[in-house]
């Protein structure tokens, strides 16, 4: 099993710290989402881990031997670029066969390879067009091709889907998963695009402030983000700072009343402690006024159609305003009250 | 059935009317002279042997290829340190390099010979070093000094096409041959060169052009030993009378520029397209000492080469050097010397005729061009449809040889009041014609770069037609057209080939004067052409300064 290390990276760009003591992880067969917002270092990352660029601190470590005097043609590490870098000077064919005759081999086997490769991405009646003559689609699937061909020990995606229309994204991303897990090489895969990152990724190292804020499967990570910068970048709404009232059941009391959680939550909380509650935007269930816990109580202050029902505002007191799908549509001006079941509640460590 | 407007009609006369302003002078004094050069072969007798055609076409292409070689050994390395890397002084060394492309032929030459030749600077240097009687270097009269002449000429066209190329080259290219295994000689040879190739292939072909039809610089500096073309036509027109033989040869000269200026056009098209705007290289500071040492030689090469000769030019004409004492001491006295008329001869003009005969030429080309100019430039407006091919009739006399260009006129204009003699305004006439498609190209981009909104704007305030062109089109292009001015300016003042054919042996302007200052001995003379030669450079050097500092539409900075 192959493993990429990667430890306290630390890069400056235009004088101010972009990566911040990055570490990470990743073996073969397995697809690293790295998520962050544009401009966050993401792509200055791999960049760095291709050797195409140096760290002022920081080692990456292939297998146990450290890369830091291995120029980037020697590290056999694949990138597939934002925007493909496919060569305007070399045919489809040509540019597959790139990475192959670097490495020396004869001319029928490189045919042979490329002709494999781009049937592979379904390619195969492309490979004497120009690139110029491709669709955003079909410059994809021969970046993908190129990559691969040059048989890389590591693969990296920079957005590979960014420039790509939302239908076509959607197809392909199903299609891009495959290709790489048969691949069966370590893949890591850059998207700012969190819905894309989940369909795709084993496992998803959210990158915030120059540091991975989290790394965890993406089930892990919607279930616990590990702080309220994780949540809100993961679309999380609906935030109310509160209390842990009791362990056993677990009960938090905010300025909305008192709600009770999910027991599997209560590891690493005590009784006293400061925590912030997020509670799901849709599933809630409107109610007839009864006094008891897991109710928000508000005000309608808009109501506006959306594809999934209602998005609904509502003024909960104490300047809290939330949001809520709802399949109803209340008059803007009308008191409502939900309730909120314990599984569509969300705690962070404060 | 639709009837147009008066006022449709009348806008369509005046399209028309703009477009035959171009349209009649360049037949007139570009297609009717050429036609003559090629009718004096069958019109005129002149013993012709087909020994004397060969030998200045090899010898032509021969010093071409040569010259665009070294070019490029010079200009290629030049452009990667312009487009890769930030250094103190960049942008003055990059006006340095651009320089020599304004410079007349003659104050080259000049610089050169104060430089190198037998009373240029390093041989005065070496004599009083060595106690020696004669000059060491013999570098005047040689292949050598073309070609060195050359280098400094072009290198600048190759810096500016090939860097450019180069700096807009996308940055993912090269780093994606890396990730692909490529070692960086590979990447060179296997992404970047076949990316830059349309741009180093026009480059090439642009200077092989200009080596191909230079005609100061072997006539100033390669002296009589060699003959190209172009001082083959020159000397059957002046010295042999031999019309018909120099009818041959501007047919053989027109026949290679027209193959080399078509293929030029061909790459220069395909070049547009394979450039990917806004992902260009970042110039970066030069970090270790390979390449602090490789970036600090290529500077010092460059300002050695292109500062040595024109420096050398100033300082020579402020010196008298004494052969027998061996002392040499500044002096102003080249520059009063020009204004007496020493000799008392019939045919000696004392330079500062010249030179006020070259201001009045170049500012009757000025007019001229701009005239031309500014008229093709709205036709082109007016009649989208037709603007290639307007375009490519216009650039037809630039493709030409100045030597043809001249011979043409002598033919066709042989009669008074019409003739060189009685009508001295030929000479700016001439300069037009090469000087015109620069004021387009300035202000073509420039007016078609002014939004119709801007306009509209205007008249939905309330402006008239004229007022809004006075208000908004005017100002703007008013700029365009005094750059596209400097050029022809600059261009007119230095302008040496046709008018070595047109000018009168007692009307002659600074280019041709210097020319023959240079050509006689003495150290009075010498000392007065580079005199002039300083004179000449200083004003092509404003006019150069101005341009760059007038910003203008659609211009890239690399």
């Amino acid at each position: 099993m192959d493993t990429l290390k990667v430890t306290n990276i630390h890069k400056e760009y235009d004088g101010a710290p972009l990566l911040n003591g990055l570490s990470l992880e990743v073996h073969s067969g397995e697809i690293l989402c790295l998520l962050g917002r544009s401009g966050s270092g993401k792509s200055t990352l791999l960049r760095i881990i291709a050797g195409l660029e140096h760290p002022e601190k920081g080692e990456v470590v292939w297998n146990g031997e450290n890369l830091a005097n291995t120029p980037a043609h020697l590290r056999k590490f694949g990138l597939m670029f934002q925007d493909y870098a496919l060569f305007p000077h070399r045919n489809v064919a040509e540019n597959v066969a790139f990475g192959l005759e670097m490495m020396g081999l004869p001319k029928n086997k490189i045919s042979e390879m490329v002709k494999i490769a781009l049937e592979r991405v379904n390619m195969g009646a492309f490979a004497q067009r120009s690139v110029a003559e491709l669709s955003g689609g079909e410059q994809q699937r021969v970046a993908l091709a190129r990559a691969l061909a040059a048989q890389p020990r590591l693969l990296m995606l920079d957005e590979p889907l960014a420039a790509l229309d939302r239908s076509l994204r959607l197809e392909l991303q199903q299609e891009l998963s495959t290709q790489l897990h048969q691949a069966g090489i370590p893949v890591i895969y850059v998207t700012h695009d969190q819905e894309e990152a989940v369909i795709l990724g084993d496992r998803l190292a959210i990158l915030h402030d120059g540091e991975i804020v989290q790394n965890d499967a993406p089930r892990q990570v919607y279930a616990a983000p590990a702080n309220r910068w994780v949540a809100e970048f993961l679309g999380m709404k609906n935030f109310v700072g509160g209390q842990v009232s009791s362990m056993n059941p677990l009960i938090v009391t905010t300025f909305l009343g008192e709600f009770e959680m999910n027991q599997s939550l209560a590891t690493g909380l005590k009784a006293g402690l400061n925590v912030t509650l997020s509670f799901s935007s849709e599933n809630a269930k409107v109610i007839d006024a009864i006094d008891s816990g897991n109710i928000i109580r508000g005000t309608i202050t808009a109501c506006n159609f959306r594809e999934n029902g209602f998005l609904v505002t509502l003024d909960a007191g104490h300047e809290i305003a939330m949001e809520f799908v709802l399949q109803v549509a209340p008059p803007v001006g009308s008191p409502i009250t939900l309730e909120i079941l314990p599984s569509l509640i969300i705690l962070l460590h404060d | 059935m639709m009837i147009k407007a008066p006022a449709g009609k009348l806008r369509d006369i005046t399209r028309h009317l703009l477009w035959l302003i171009p349209l009649l002078f360049l037949v007139l004094f570009f297609f009717i002279p050429l036609g003559k050069v090629l009718l004096v072969m069958v019109s005129r007798d002149g013993s012709v042997s087909v020994p004397s055609i060969i030998k200045p076409l090899g010898f032509t292409i021969w010093q071409a290829a040569l010259s665009t070689l070294l070019t490029f050994i010079v200009g290629v390395p030049a452009a990667y340190v312009f487009s890769h890397f930030r250094f103190i002084g960049k942008r003055s060394l990059r006006l340095l390099v651009t320089l020599p492309f304004i410079l007349p032929t003659v104050v080259v030459a000049a610089g050169f010979n104060a430089l190198l030749g037998p009373h240029g600077w390093l041989n005065l240097l070496l004599m009083n070093a060595f106690n020696l009687t004669s000059p060491p270097i013999s570098i005047l009269n040689t292949l050598g000094v073309i070609l060195l002449a050359h280098v400094f000429y072009n290198s600048s066209i190759l810096i500016r096409v090939v860097g450019s190329a180069w700096s807009a080259l996308d940055v993912d290219m090269p780093e994606a041959g890396a990730v692909l295994g490529a070692s960086p000689l590979q990447v060179f040879l296997k992404v970047t060169l076949p990316l830059l190739k349309p741009s180093l292939l026009a480059a090439g072909l642009l200077v092989f052009l200009f080596d191909f039809t230079s005609f100061g610089v072997i006539l100033l500096l390669g002296g009589p030993a060699f003959s190209t073309l172009e001082t083959e036509i020159y000397t059957q027109t002046l010295s042999m009378l031999n019309l018909r033989m120099a009818g041959i040869l501007s047919l053989v000269q027109l026949a290679c520029t027209l193959v080399v200026t078509v293929l030029y056009a061909r790459v220069n098209a395909k070049r547009a397209t394979t450039l990917k705007p806004g992902k260009g290289i970042k110039p970066q500071k030069p970090i270790g000492s390979t390449q602090k040492l490789f970036i600090g030689l290529s500077i010092l090469f460059l300002i050695l080469l292109f500062i040595s000769p024109i420096l050398s030019l100033v300082i020579r004409s402020i010196i008298s050097f004494d052969a027998a004492s061996g002392i040499s001491r500044f002096t102003i006295a080249n520059y009063t010397g020009l204004f007496t008329n020493a000799r008392q001869s019939f045919f000696y003009v004392p330079p500062v005729r010249a030179a006020l005969n070259s201001l009045g030429f170049a500012i009757l080309t000025v007019a001229l061009a701009l005239l031309l100019g500014i008229a093709t430039a709205y036709a082109q407006k007016r009649l989208p449809q037709k603007k290639k091919w307007i375009d490519s009739v216009i650039m037809l006399p630039l493709g030409t040889s100045a030597v043809t260009l001249g011979l043409g006129f002598l033919i066709t204009f042989n009669k008074p009041p019409f003739d060189i003699a009685s009508f001295p305004v030929l000479i700016p006439i001439a300069h037009t014609l090469i000087a015109f498609p620069f004021v387009l190209r300035s202000v073509a981009p420039v007016l078609a770069s002014i939004p119709r909104n801007l306009m509209d704007a205007g008249s939905i305030l309330g402006a008239s037609p004229w007022r809004v062109w006075w208000n908004v089109e005017a100002p703007i292009v008013s700029r365009a057209a005094l750059v596209g001015g400097l050029y022809a300016f600059a261009i007119s003042l230095g302008e040496f080939g046709a008018t070595s054919f047109l000018a009168r042996p007692d009307l002659p302007t600074l280019p041709v004067a210097i020319y023959r200052f240079l050509s006689q001995p003495g150290e009075t003379n010498y000392g007065q052409a580079l005199a002039m030669a300083t004179l000449l450079l200083v004003l092509c050097g404003m006019a150069m300064a101005l341009i760059e500092r007038i910003p203008l539409a659609g211009s890239r900075e690399y």
